[in-house]
């Protein structure tokens, strides 16, 4: 009985069910797709770890995400206890050359990279690939190619190919096809290997090694042959298996999928909230029968039932077509996160998502019923059937005293999160629900808040078209709660898209003004594929001499950058230079106490420290303090603390040869040009161009201007994935405002009528509904870029707390965006509402109770 | 004959001095298989100040009248001039803007805005039709005048009784000088004395202003008050009696209901 009743209430209520279904198919298949995503990434970097490491047991390298170890390491592990074999091989990224267009060839391309080894040929190989034709390598400028890569780059064996790397462009006959583990596609980049002295020329790597494999002996321990290696490495030196270094990677990627999945909660959210909304609505408007069948005898526990069942049977379909869209989804979603560069292989569709979605869809689509079922059910029978109930008059007190501690609550969680070095469990959960606090408290303060805003939104719209206007606000008005609620649904995706934006135009922002207050220099040279971790590929020095001899080019200088792993700066990052034209390059400013001559104390192997580290370390001028590399671990004097945002001034700065000697970096990770005077600046910029295209494709050449722009795309290009999913929560919170949009003509039916009987054309009623539409969704969009402002402002204060380095920029674009979208946002949602209100029959809707 | 000829232009009525002329008027509702013929056949012409009650049993057809003469709906045949211009085969904007230009409306059930004043919603009409606000509160004024509100500008509905709501939906109807009223059981919803009190409002319009009302109503004593009473019954014209006689009125809506 319950059943059929929730049965029919679903078909009666078609156009209801079918938008709260869609918002629960959308949060759903959020949800999915971002768990198959994050299975996509994992399952990437382990097919292809073990390809590269088949039959290696042990890896030595750095903590750090480059550098090489020292040479003669290589010998005394082969002679520890229980290794088999052990291989030395350096590493890099090259490009493969295919024309030698400049316009072309500078154009980056990740299907054109190539991973490339530079191996002993004598060593037997360890990483589990089998040859698939042709011969192994000999010697001189020979290459193995994957066979898949080949194949994609139609390469035949004899074939020769041009590879540029950091030292130009070098000429390798292919000699052979290997295959890796089953034919795995890595995003499109190759893999290959080089004869080791080969590779040491063409990487410019005179010495180390960026990582040893080890194969232990068939009948040794594993773990005591680890022990025995571990007790030779010095600080900043590991040694670990395939998996371990397999976990790091995942464990870096968690942070981000953390994010992923907290967004995709946030939008579920939204989709019960939307539920809720919704079935307040359906309570609202089936009171008459709640109250028919209270006083035939039916409990509250059975009114509450039917509602529930309801739910339950929206939250199963819903997630049917949830799951199917996820589908889809996630391949849209793989191929965005491809483009930040991260290597992405064939989509993997883990189990657990196909029951953790469902199941989180299910669940979101109860806790949005259960208060309207509750609530259903307590009406006393005699009022309902009567359809006299009134909610209770709203307690506003309390709601803004609960509301503003929940929202200071909330920044206070966020700033915490971000101000953290570290992030062990408690603090990412401070954080987590530092922004759920924070919504919960803007919702709660929404019927006090909205109204207001209304208020103000509706002036021009009352200005404009004095009648419509003025009935399009009544409209909101009549109902605060559900306006509130409708808007508040809204404010979640804004705000999360308006903190983010936040986030993005900060560091902009704060790089911008760093590079127009404290830079020097004109151009930048730097690898194409230069990441933010550290440096895949360097420019060796004779690029840098290159340049320096073109016409027009004043001082030149190589830096060297490294993101900290681990040690005294772990989180910060190591920045090499050279003191002898640091002034040249540079204005630093170092904080009061710094020893005299700081570039002549760095050339002598001192260096200096950011002040907010300092501080948190407790470390002062004279200091020794520890630096951990590939090449061990080495200690430094503090020459100064320096102050400042720039990137170099949040760096531990030291001179070249110091870098060196910790992290074992051969190139330069930049090349700064200054043209010799302002008027020389395009052509020297043309000439830079040229070179880079004829002898170093594998670089490009930046203005300053260039440097910004490539920052904010490539920030874009990380933070559209998380567009992307609050575009689905934003989504599902327009089917709110349709929802209500829908509710508010069905109650203003009457009202509707009368317009329409006294002379109104369809035109105008269909204005009152669209203006209505507009006064929600442009109530909801300021609402959540304020709060979503505040929200990207705790985090920038916090991260500038911790860290350093930022400072709040307003993210204009984003607010521009917001508002133009909030408009067509109200003029979509209002399509259908519109089109009712406006086809309504008079006759009936003067009649209508 | 057929009406859904397109018109282009506004065929003179064929009296041009009368209101509302009907000619033929039939409706024909289609309810699945069963067509119901609520109207079959009206002739009638109201001449320009007259006062006219509709009365019939349920069913009859008052209502449909009603709807057609006030153009919220078409009719299936016949011709119907209001105001000397043929309403019948107009489309829904047509018919809009002659309903806000022609016609005013009083309802049972007053039908005001809930959020808007009083004076607001006297004036609504005109502000639908896009005049400037400032004349029209003049004119808003003086009629809530004319129905003894002058008090009761700024009050919401919520906030008047049934009879003062009604004198506001009255002057409502006037706002725009319509040249048909159209009163449908404009008394149902008020005791006695208030539905007096309306009543007294309509006649004083018609007899001092000169407007021209057509009222429904189902009670001989609110018939009564008017110029002249037209009975229905089937879809027909069953009967006409003149006003002011509550008890030959009766006597004739009696004799319908016993046929």
């Amino acid at each position: 009985m319950i059943r059929a009743l929730a049965w029919r209430s679903v078909t009666a209520r078609k156009l209801r069910a079918i938008l709260n279904g869609a918002g629960i198919v959308l949060g759903v298949a959020l949800i999915f797709s971002v768990l198959s995503l994050s299975k996509t990434i994992v399952g990437t970097f382990d097919d292809l770890f073990s390809a590269v490491y088949g039959e290696t047991d042990l890896i030595v390298s750095g903590a750090d995400a480059a550098g090489t170890v020292d040479q003669s390491l290589l010998s005394k592990i082969q002679a520890t206890d229980g290794v088999d074999v052990a291989t030395g091989s350096v590493m890099s990224v090259l490009t493969l050359v295919k024309s030698t267009d400049p316009k072309t060839a500078a154009k980056f391309d990740q299907k054109q990279q190539i991973n490339v080894g530079g191996v002993l040929p004598s060593d037997p190989d360890l990483s589990g690939a089998e040859i698939s034709a042709g011969r192994r390598l000999r010697g001189g400028y020979e290459i193995q190619i994957d066979q898949s890569f080949a194949k994609h780059n139609s390469l035949k064996i004899g074939q020769k190919v041009k590879l540029a790397s950091q030292t130009g462009i070098d000429s390798f006959t292919i000699v052979g096809f290997f295959r890796i583990g089953g034919g795995i596609d890595f995003g499109g980049q190759g893999f290959a290997s080089i004869p080791l002295d080969t590779a040491r020329k063409v990487f410019d790597v005179p010495t180390g090694y960026g990582e040893i494999d080890i194969a232990v002996k068939p009948e040794a321990d594993l773990a005591s042959v680890r022990k025995a290696i571990e007790g030779q490495l010095e600080k900043g030196v590991e040694v670990r298996t395939p998996s371990d270094v397999s976990d790091d990677i995942n464990s870096q990627i968690q942070g981000f999928n953390i994010i992923l999945y907290f967004f995709s909660a946030m939008s579920l959210f939204v989709g019960g909230f939307l539920i809720l909304n919704s079935f307040n609505m359906t309570v609202a408007q089936r009171m008459r029968e709640i109250g028919m069948l209270r006083t035939l005898g039916g409990s509250r526990g059975m009114i509450a039932r039917m509602f529930l069942f309801e739910a339950v049977l929206l939250g199963l379909l819903g997630s049917v077509f949830g799951v199917a869209l996820g589908l889809v989804l996630t391949k849209l979603m793989v191929a965005l996160v491809g483009n930040i560069g991260l290597p992405m292989g064939n989509i993997k569709y883990p189990v657990y998502a196909f029951v953790t979605a469902p199941t989180l869809g299910v669940i979101a689509t109860l806790f949005g019923a259960l208060r309207p079922a509750m609530r259903a059910g307590r009406i006393p029978p005699i009022e309902a059937v009567l359809s006299e109930h009134r909610a209770k008059p709203l307690k506003l007190r309390r709601r803004v005293l609960v509301g503003t501690t929940l929202v200071g609550l909330g920044l206070l969680g966020v700033f915490t999160l971000a101000s953290a070095n570290k992030t062990p469990l408690p603090i990412v959960l401070a954080g987590a629900f530092g922004v759920i606090f924070l919504f919960s408290g803007v919702i709660m303060l929404g019927p006090v808040v909205v109204p207001v805003i209304v208020r103000v939104l509706s002036w021009p719209l009352r200005r404009l078209s004095p009648i419509e206007g003025r009935l399009a606000a009544d409209g909101s008005r009549a109902n605060p709660l559900r306006t509130a609620s409708t808007a508040s649904g809204l404010m979640i995706g804004i705000a999360l898209v308006a903190a983010i934006g936040s986030l993005g135009s900060s560091f902009i922002g704060s790089i911008s003004d760093d590079l127009d207050a404290e830079l020097k220099h004109d151009f930048t040279v730097q690898p194409q594929n230069l990441t933010g971790g550290g440096p895949q590929a360097t420019i060796s020095t004779n690029a840098a001499e290159a340049i320096s001899a073109l016409d027009g080019a004043g001082p030149v200088t190589g830096v060297r950058l490294l993101f900290l792993s681990s040690g005294y700066g772990a989180g910060m990052q190591a920045y090499g230079l050279d003191p002898s034209l640091h002034l040249r390059f540079a204005n630093p400013e170092y904080a009061a106490g710094a020893r005299p001559d700081v570039d002549a104390r760095l050339a002598a192997g001192e260096v200096t420290v950011p002040e907010a580290l300092a501080k948190r370390k407790g470390t002062k001028v004279g200091d020794k303090i520890s630096l951990e590399g590939p090449r061990g671990a080495r200690n430094f004097t503090v020459a100064a603390l320096q102050k400042g945002n720039s990137f170099e001034a949040s760096s531990i700065v030291m001179s070249h040869e110091s870098f060196l000697a910790v992290y074992g970096i051969p190139g330069y990770t930049q090349v700064l040009v200054i043209a010799d005077s302002a008027e020389l600046h395009g052509a020297l910029g043309k000439r830079i161009d040229q070179l880079l295209a004829r002898d170093y494709p594998a670089f490009e050449s930046l203005s300053n201007e260039d440097v910004k722009t490539q920052i904010k795309n490539q920030i874009n290009q990380v933070f559209s994935i998380f567009y992307v999913i609050m575009a689905v929560a934003i989504l599902v919170s327009l089917l709110g405002v349709v929802n209500t949009l829908l509710m508010n003509v069905l109650e203003r039916t009457r009202e509707i009528g009368v317009l329409r009987a006294i002379g109104a054309v369809r035109w105008q009623v269909r204005r009152i509904i669209i203006q209505e539409s507009l006064l929600l969704t442009s109530a909801g969009a300021a609402l959540g870029l304020v709060v979503g402002m505040a929200l990207g402002y705790a985090f920038v204060r916090g991260i500038n707390t911790g860290s350093g380095g930022v400072g709040f920029h307003p993210p204009i674009a984003v607010i521009f965006t917001v508002a133009a979208m909030s408009v067509i946002f109200g003029l979509v949602a209002a399509l259908l509402p519109a089109r009712r209100a406006a086809r309504m029959n008079v006759i009936e809707a003067v009649s209508y109770e | 004959m057929p009406t859904d000829a397109p018109s282009s232009a506004p065929t003179p009525s064929p009296t041009a001095n009368a209101a509302v002329v009907v000619k033929d008027l039939t409706k024909t509702y289609q309810s699945g298989p069963n067509a119901v013929e609520a109207l079959r056949g009206i002739d009638l012409t109201i001449e320009r100040g007259e006062f006219v009650a509709v009365m019939g049993p349920s069913g009859s057809g008052k209502s449909t009248l009603m709807h057609i003469l006030g153009a919220l709906e078409n009719a299936t045949g016949g011709t119907v001039w209001i105001g000397g211009e043929r309403i019948t085969g107009l489309d829904d904007k047509r018919l809009t803007l002659l309903r806000r230009d022609a016609i005013g409306f009083i309802f049972q059930f007053f039908n005001l805005l809930p959020t808007l004043t009083a004076e607001e919603n006297v004036m609504l009409p005109s502000m639908i039709a896009g005049e400037g606000a400032g004349k029209l509160r003049d004119h808003a004024r003086e009629l809530l005048d004319l129905v003894g509100l002058s008090e009761r500008r700024e009050h919401l509905p919520s906030q008047l009784s049934g009879g003062e709501q009604q004198r506001v939906s009255v002057a409502r109807s006037l706002m725009r000088n319509p040249d048909l009223l159209l009163a449908d059981e404009p008394t149902g919803n008020l005791d006695s004395k208030n539905a007096a009190a309306v009543l007294d409002m309509l006649r004083d319009v018609q007899a001092k202003a000169g407007h021209t009302i057509l009222m429904v109503t189902h009670d001989a004593t609110v018939a009564s008050r008017a110029s002249r009473v037209i009975f229905l019954r089937d879809g027909r014209i069953a009967g006409e009696v003149p006003g002011g006689d509550a008890s030959r009125i009766l006597e004739f809506f009696g004799s319908l209901e016993q046929d």
